[in-house]
């Protein structure tokens, strides 16, 4: 008996014990954490962390630029720069100008510029803390967060909210209208402005693309005032300064090449396809400008079709798989002070500007622009703005300023959209829709001050 | 912190803990004095049955029968008990016995078969248990019956169809992954699939990884088969509270075969078969016109600009590449499968061993007008490239039962496999043959190009020169030349210890591991593959990983008999997992010539790792009073800690408690002949959802980019949720088993309610925050899911000639998203999603889209944009969940039940599929019926002008019923004559025909209801495989 009751207390000992044990003694060690590909908080209270954080909000805003599908390849396919080669829905239908608020690729190119701000907010704060004194790079961050919110009102209907978050709690604000956005560019390119004051080399770079995004929002902005503010800006800037993208084998590919040479699914712009004529499209595959140079037809391409199957191919060369792309150039500078004499219908002095570059050999990144003959001086006002505005559109071809232009256009040069966008019969169906900007997609829903577009004015 | 960890832990389950010492203390005292019973369990013909369970009611004390049908059960406590025998397929048995301390008793049982073969027991977190003590509805799938009788493939095609409530969306291709799903969907951002369990451990039933467009592998098709005993289908929350975090889809529980008593056997199996495609691919068109202005040059006219007036019509063509005997890559493929197994032993060790191989090829292969042409060019055709589409697998299992004394016993469970696969490029991807099938001219004019294949913008010449006969860019010599392989390497091994120190105490422990070691292989070589971007300067990208799942369980359990009426059995546990993954990538471009390593190309691109890890620590307790063996009264607890939970939350409790009660054997129930037994069950449970392994965690990631040089640079990539805990799902359910008609008849009906709190929602930030993510996951929601499930098993004919059996499942599942929980400004969520949709009041991943009308106004046979009326924007058109499934098996024994014919009939009904494949290609290309058949009819029109030419455009018309009666097996099974056998040195032989996928009958207009390449939510057919035909022959002999 008494064996029996020993051997029933330690068999009861024993299942309590095991529970027992595990619920003590090992239940820490059992659930250590272990996620070592995991970057923690923790990792990024440093200086060189901050610097990785000032990179890396650089790099953000390539990915919103020519480093991804946005304001250089969407706001150009908006445009007559590129047409759709491809099956997406949402890549045609933003060719045919009738983008859905759903739009997939447009909430890319929206969420690209919004977290190129939020990086460079991150950034800037991690650098203040832990390197303070780099003060050239805290002008880069607010030049980023300047460009990105350029970029929102450049492209975007008005109806922007431009919000914040901080230690992982986001703060929603007030959607800005297009001229409130150009504003709040300013500011920061004006905070931007007032650190780059050095002299080394980096400063004397972020000073310069800091001048020119000031003079391209102040454009923007319109009036007298506004451009004589821009071409103060942009006098300070050379005419072969350029602030390049740079792109590696190794890391990312020049999108440009990616999404057109590569993948086929962006096709280079003309002036008519297989429907017919496309109204206001300038030619960009046919005219054989020297500074959109090209292989295949929009016909007949020799290098068949696109990757929709149905579309001939075109392609551009001016970048290559791995080309550095120039965010902002000198040749902005001079275009921006050609259109103030335009502006002041100053004919024969806009045109000594573009001739001025048309007859000096240019640099786009590394394509060499091959010198070309002067044009002849447009007879009225009207046809000035149409050469400027053609001039521009092959000087800045798919750097993310002609749905702008075209915008100001309608805005500040009293044109319709029907005048100034590709219209008519659209080659793949159907006819061009309206549009003469992006709608604020849905990912803006969660902002309780967010209803939409403001309103889809140019 | 540590201390509050601790204490949440210890109260938790210190009740039970409590409630399990007071028995075991207070049972020992009638421990004291033991006696034997033994006795030989026979059918009714006098044959020993082996391997039959002989239990001492009220007590852990048991044994199994031997060869020679005998048993010895020692440790008896002196006095009365019930002795109950059981097996499946036989009526249970119970004698009363009155034992003496040392004396030894002998009791004989001769068994009788039930008409209707039921499941005795099933598996459950407590260990094996008697199906009539739990209080939940459990499925279980008789594997060996089903392998033996139908053409079981994988374990998508075992599921299939199988039992009520389970959804199976079975891979069409060869080794890809089903979607299954049980009792619909919990889970509005988390995974909504299963939890598997294999002979006690935690198993990996995910996807694999393969860069072909769509379609994966899947882990749970790594198992095989014939190596299955049983599964056990644990269908919710109520059933699967003791399995924790994780579990709240419901658990999927694989018992493998173990040893038998007796002389060793050996078992073979041999099967080939056909495999074949035979779906009615799309046909393309094209109408040659011209138009009024240019009379004489050839243009393609659609219907719309026929309408118009602006194209004449003068020709019509109309092809199907995918069903031209030259130029369709789609063939026969075959299969083969050649298994051997031996088991025996005796009553102190049994094994089970099994090795199987099994090889199929797809039906897709590089067609010979393809390999001609590059053999004419000098380019030698690889077999992969001619066999894209292949599985090779090996398994093998070693499972032992060691009897190590009266009291301990000893099982391992061991198996390995290795398989290797191939797919080709499908589905969503532009080197996918299906995209290039149907993107053809709609015509094929000669594939030399010596007649005109040339118009309409079609040259018929690809970019690389060759002809392409009809294809869009790209043929299949072109396209098969990619290699996409997955190999996997995978053990799975476990073993667990039965101790029972005395004849109220069982100790278990188990512990085992699930390892996947995988490798994925993408190849082109340089100057192979397709001419689109660089693929033909080579690249080439390899992913090596380890999945490890780490399970450990302890439990015990006291039982009690406390008076003649009530026995009670207490049981406490503990339960581990540790789920890691690590893998790393690797991967380069513009290889060497011949260059098929990542070392051999010029170009390296960034290779990474990313391990993770999810580790759960669960304690559970539970207490079952059984009174008079006829109801049982459960409750259990179970807390969880979990390395996903936030670091604001530390431990989660789950309750249940269920309810059996045999109520044909209380005394007022009426004895009514027809009426053998009749069962009400109830059970009430919940169980989690975890949070992903990082979730919780606010991150960094590393990044290269190039700054005039590559540079490291740092990106917010998360902002994590220390809150985070984990999704919980309450259950009731109730029902009752019933058994009629002399037991020909067994009827279950279970009705369920469940629903979510806390679900896990991915909340979306509002972009212009700049948040580096678009979401975090937030317990937020809630989601219900109410159903009644109903399975009929009916033995109609039970002759010595003939027998016919049908066994029928059906369910309906009502699934309602309840809430989306509140923003960061306290207001309601109002949805997530544009067209697919999450919204309040609707189920998971419904379809909101802009509907329209259509009539023929001019009545000119064609609908035109002016035609079309668009109604309200973003209105509810279905949801992709089906609600309804039935299933249907009829058996016949014929010729003295020599031959054995089952037929399977089932349906999926009650949901929309976007039949997204005719959408794409009426929008991207002029060949499509809707747009250049002149006989296409008015809704096929209407639709693909309203999704392309109306303002705003809207795929309304695409959305369509997936309603389909499927015929899924046929299967016959011949028991080859004595002499027959004998010839081939066997002791028994049977031969077994079958075929799967022979008929489906809907209104679909897609290539099929279960076309889909997704093991997601929703189903996915988009310019993607069909169901195919198998059609195999397997011989099984034994010896």
């Amino acid at each position: 008996m008494t064996k029996h009751i020993y051997r029933a207390r330690m068999g009861v000992a024993i299942g309590v014990v095991v529970v027992a044990a595990a619920c003590t003694s090992f239940t820490d060690q059992l659930l250590e954490p272990q996620q070592p590909g995991v970057i923690g908080p923790e990792a990024t209270e440093s200086p060189t962390a901050a610097d990785a954080l000032r990179k890396g909000a650089v790099s953000r805003l390539r990915l919103a630029t020519v480093g991804g599908e946005a304001t250089w390849l969407l706001g150009g396919l908006m445009t007559d720069e590129w047409k759709s080669g491809d099956t997406f829905t949402q890549r045609n239908e933003t060719d045919q100008r009738v983008v859905q608020t759903n739009n997939g690729n447009v909430s890319g190119m929206y969420v690209a510029l919004h977290r190129a701000r939020g990086g460079a907010y991150d950034a800037l704060a991690s650098l203040r803390t832990f390197i303070p004194d780099t003060v050239s790079k805290q002008a880069q961050m607010y030049w980023v967060m300047g460009t990105a919110e350029l970029g929102l009102a450049e492209n975007f209907c008005s109806g922007v909210p431009y919000g914040t978050l901080k230690d992982g709690v986001p703060t929603y604000t007030e959607p800005l209208t297009s001229a409130q956005g150009y504003a709040l560019a300013l500011t920061h390119l004006d905070s931007a402005l007032a650190l780059a004051t050095a002299t080394d080399t980096f400063t004397v770079s972020i000073r310069n693309a800091v001048q020119l995004t000031r003079a391209r929002a102040f454009v923007n902005i319109g009036g007298a005032a506004a451009f004589a503010s821009a071409v103060a800006a942009a006098a300070t800037v050379p005419t072969t300064y350029q602030y390049l993208q740079t792109f590696s084998l190794t890391t990312a590919d020049n999108a440009v090449w990616s999404l057109n040479n590569n993948a086929k699914r962006w096709v280079v712009g003309d002036s008519f396809d297989t429907g017919g004529i496309i109204q206001n499209a300038i030619p960009f595959a046919s005219a054989n400008d020297p500074r959109v140079p090209k292989s295949g037809t929009t016909l007949n391409s020799t290098l068949l079709k696109s990757f929709d199957t149905n579309t001939w191919f075109v392609q551009q060369t001016i970048y290559g798989r791995s080309d550095p792309a120039p965010l902002v150039t000198g040749i902005d500078a001079r275009l921006i002070e050609a259109e103030a004499r335009l502006v002041a219908q100053d004919i024969p002095g806009m045109m000594n500007i573009l001739n001025a570059l048309r007859t000096a050999s240019q640099r786009i990144g590394v394509f060499a622009v091959p010198v070309m003959t002067p044009l002849a001086t447009p007879a009225s006002q009207a046809t000035a703005v149409d050469l400027y505005f053609r001039e521009k559109a092959f000087w800045a071809f798919s750097r993310g300023q002609r749905l702008s232009d075209m915008r100001r256009l309608m805005r500040q040069y009293g044109r319709t959209q029907a005048q100034v966008f590709p219209s008519g019969q659209f080659f793949k169906g159907g006819t061009y829709g309206t549009d003469v900007n992006f709608p604020v997609t849905t990912d803006e829903t969660p902002n309780p001050s967010w209803k939409g577009c403001i309103d889809r004015t140019p | 912190m540590d201390f509050i960890r601790r204490h949440r832990c210890r109260t938790g389950v210190s009740y039970l803990v409590a409630a399990f010492a007071w028995l075991a203390v207070s049972a020992f005292s009638a421990s004291a004095q033991q006696a034997t019973v033994v006795g030989r369990v026979t059918t009714a013909a006098g044959l020993p049955l082996s391997d039959t369970r002989v239990v001492i009611v009220g007590t852990t004390l048991g044994a199994m029968t031997n060869a020679e049908g005998r048993f010895t059960i020692r440790g008896i406590p002196a006095g009365p008990h019930e002795v109950r025998v059981s097996r499946v397929g036989l009526l249970e048995q119970k004698k009363t016995v009155t034992v003496t301390a040392g004396g030894t008793v002998t009791l004989d049982f001769t068994m009788e078969a039930t008409a209707v073969k039921l499941d005795q027991v099933v598996v459950t977190a407590t260990g094996v248990q008697r199906k009539a003590e739990i209080g939940n509805s459990v499925s279980v799938i008789a594997v060996t019956d089903r392998v033996k009788e139908t053409p079981i493939h994988n374990m998508g095609d075992l599921l299939v169809a199988k039992a009520p409530g389970l959804s199976v969306l079975p891979g069409n291709m060869s080794g890809t992954g089903a979607q299954i799903r049980i009792r619909g969907l919990n889970s509005v951002s988390r995974s909504n699939a299963p939890i598997y369990i294999i002979d006690g451990v935690r198993m990996d039933g995910g996807s694999g990884g393969f860069g072909v467009g769509g379609s994966n592998s899947s882990r749970l098709n790594d198992i095989t088969p014939e190596e299955i005993e049983d599964i056990s289908i644990i269908k919710g929350p109520s059933a699967a509270t003791l399995y924790g975090t994780d579990a709240a889809n419901g658990v999927i529980i694989i018992k493998t075969k173990g040893g038998r008593r007796g002389a060793t056997r050996y078992a073979y199996t041999a099967e080939r078969g056909q495999i074949t495609d035979p779906n009615a691919y799309w046909d393309t068109f094209a109408i040659w016109g011209h138009t009024p202005a240019n009379p004489g040059v050839q243009t393609r006219c659609i219907l719309p600009t026929i309408a118009t007036g602006a194209c004449i019509k003068d020709s019509v063509t109309t092809t199907n590449i995918m069903r031209n005997k030259a130029l369709t890559p789609i063939g026969t493929g075959n299969r083969s499968l050649y298994g051997m197994q031996v088991s025996g032993g005796s009553d102190a060790v049994r094994f089970f061993v099994s090795g199987n191989y099994e090889n199929e090829l797809g039906p897709i292969h590089m067609p010979d007008i393809d390999a001609q042409y590059l053999a004419s060019k000098k380019i030698a055709v690889r077999q992969e490239w001619k066999n894209p589409e292949a599985l090779r697998r090996t398994s093998m299992r070693a499972n032992l039962n060691a009897t190590l004394s009266p009291k301990l016993d000893l099982n391992v469970s061991s198996s390995f496999v290795k398989s290797n696969q191939r797919l080709p490029q499908v589905d969503n991807n532009v080197n996918s043959f299906y995209y290039n099938a149907y993107t053809n001219p709609g015509f094929i004019k000669g594939y030399t190009c010596s007649t005109p294949c040339s118009g309409l913008g079609y040259s018929g010449i690809g970019n690389l020169g060759q002809p392409l006969g009809g294809w869009a860019q790209f043929t299949p010599g072109d396209i098969m030349q990619f290699t996409t392989i997955e190999d996997i390497s995978r053990m799975i091994a476990s073993m667990s210890a039965n101790w029972r120190p005395f004849s109220w105490l069982q100790n278990d422990a188990t512990s085992g591991v699930d390892v996947v070691m995988y490798d994925n292989f993408r190849l082109c070589r340089l100057n192979e593959c397709p001419n689109f971007g660089t693929q033909r300067q080579g690249s080439i990208g390899d992913t090596h990983g380890l999945n490890r799942i780490f399970t450990a369980q302890v439990r015990s359990a006291a039982t009690k008999a406390v008076t003649g009426w009530l026995t009670t059995t207490a049981t406490i546990g503990a339960d581990y997992n540790n789920n890691q993954t690590e893998n790393s990538n690797a991967n380069s471009t513009q290889l060497s010539p011949g260059g098929q390593t990542v070392g051999s190309g010029a170009v390296k691109g960034a290779s990474n790792q990313s391990p993770t890890a999810t580790k759960t620590l669960g304690y559970f307790g539970q207490l079952q009073l059984n009174i008079e063996d006829r109801l049982f009264l459960t409750g259990a607890m179970r807390g969880d800690q979990n390395t996903a939970f936030g670091t604001q939350y530390k431990s989660v409790k789950y309750p249940s408690a269920q309810v059996a009660w045999v109520m044909s054997e209380e005394s007022f129930f009426p004895k009514l002949d027809f009426l053998n037994e009749f069962r009400l069950r109830s059970a009430y449970g919940s169980s989690g959802v975890q949070p992903g392994a990082t979730s919780a965690l606010r991150q960094f990631a590393a990044s290269t980019v190039s700054l005039t040089t590559d540079q490291t640079a740092l990106l917010a990539s998360a902002i994590g949720n220390p809150k985070l805990k984990p999704e919980t799902t309450t259950e009731f359910e109730a029902g009752f088993d019933s058994r009629w008609l002399s037991d020909r008849v067994n009827l279950e009906f279970t009705y369920y309610r469940k629903q979510s709190k806390d679900a896990l929602i991915n909340q979306n930030i509002a972009t212009s925050s700049g948040a580096p993510v678009g979401s975090v996951l937030r317990n937020l929601g809630a989601v219900r899911n109410s159903g009644q499930e109903v399975s009929l098993k009916m033995q109609l004919v039970d002759r010595e000639q003939f027998g016919w059996d049908i066994t029928t499942g059906a369910s309906r599942n009502k699934n309602k998203l309840i809430t989306l929980g509140l923003d960061d400004n306290g207001k309601p969520i109002p949805t997530i999603g544009t067209v697919t949709r999450q919204q309040q009041g609707y189920p998971l991943n419904s379809f909101f889209v802009q509907k329209y009308t259509y009539a023929d106004a001019d009545n000119n046979g064609f609908i035109s944009v002016n035609e079309i009326a668009l109604g309200d924007t973003g209105v509810y058109v279905g949801s992709s969940l089906p609600t309804d499934l039935v299933t249907i098996q009829s058996g016949f024994d014929v010729l003295k039940k020599k031959l054995r014919i089952i037929a399977s009939l089932d349906y999926r009904g009650g949901f929309t599929l976007f039949n997204s494949g005719a959408n794409f290609l009426c929008g991207q290309t002029d060949q499509c019926a809707a747009k250049s058949d002149p006989t296409a009819s008015l809704f096929e029109q209407a639709r693909q002008v309203a999704a392309n030419f109306a303002n705003p455009k809207t795929t309304y018309g695409f959305y369509e019923k997936g309603d389909a009666w499927r015929l899924r097996e046929i299967s016959a099974v011949l028991r080859l004559p004595r002499s027959l056998a004998t010839r081939m040195r066997a002791s028994e032989a049977d031969l077994q025909l079958g075929a799967r996928n022979l008929k489906v009958w809907t209104k679909y207009t897609g290539q099929d209801p279960e076309a889909n390449y997704s093991q997601g939510d929703v189903q996915t057919d988009f310019l993607t495989t069909a169901p195919r035909k198998y059609y195999t022959a397997r011989i099984n002999l034994r010896f």
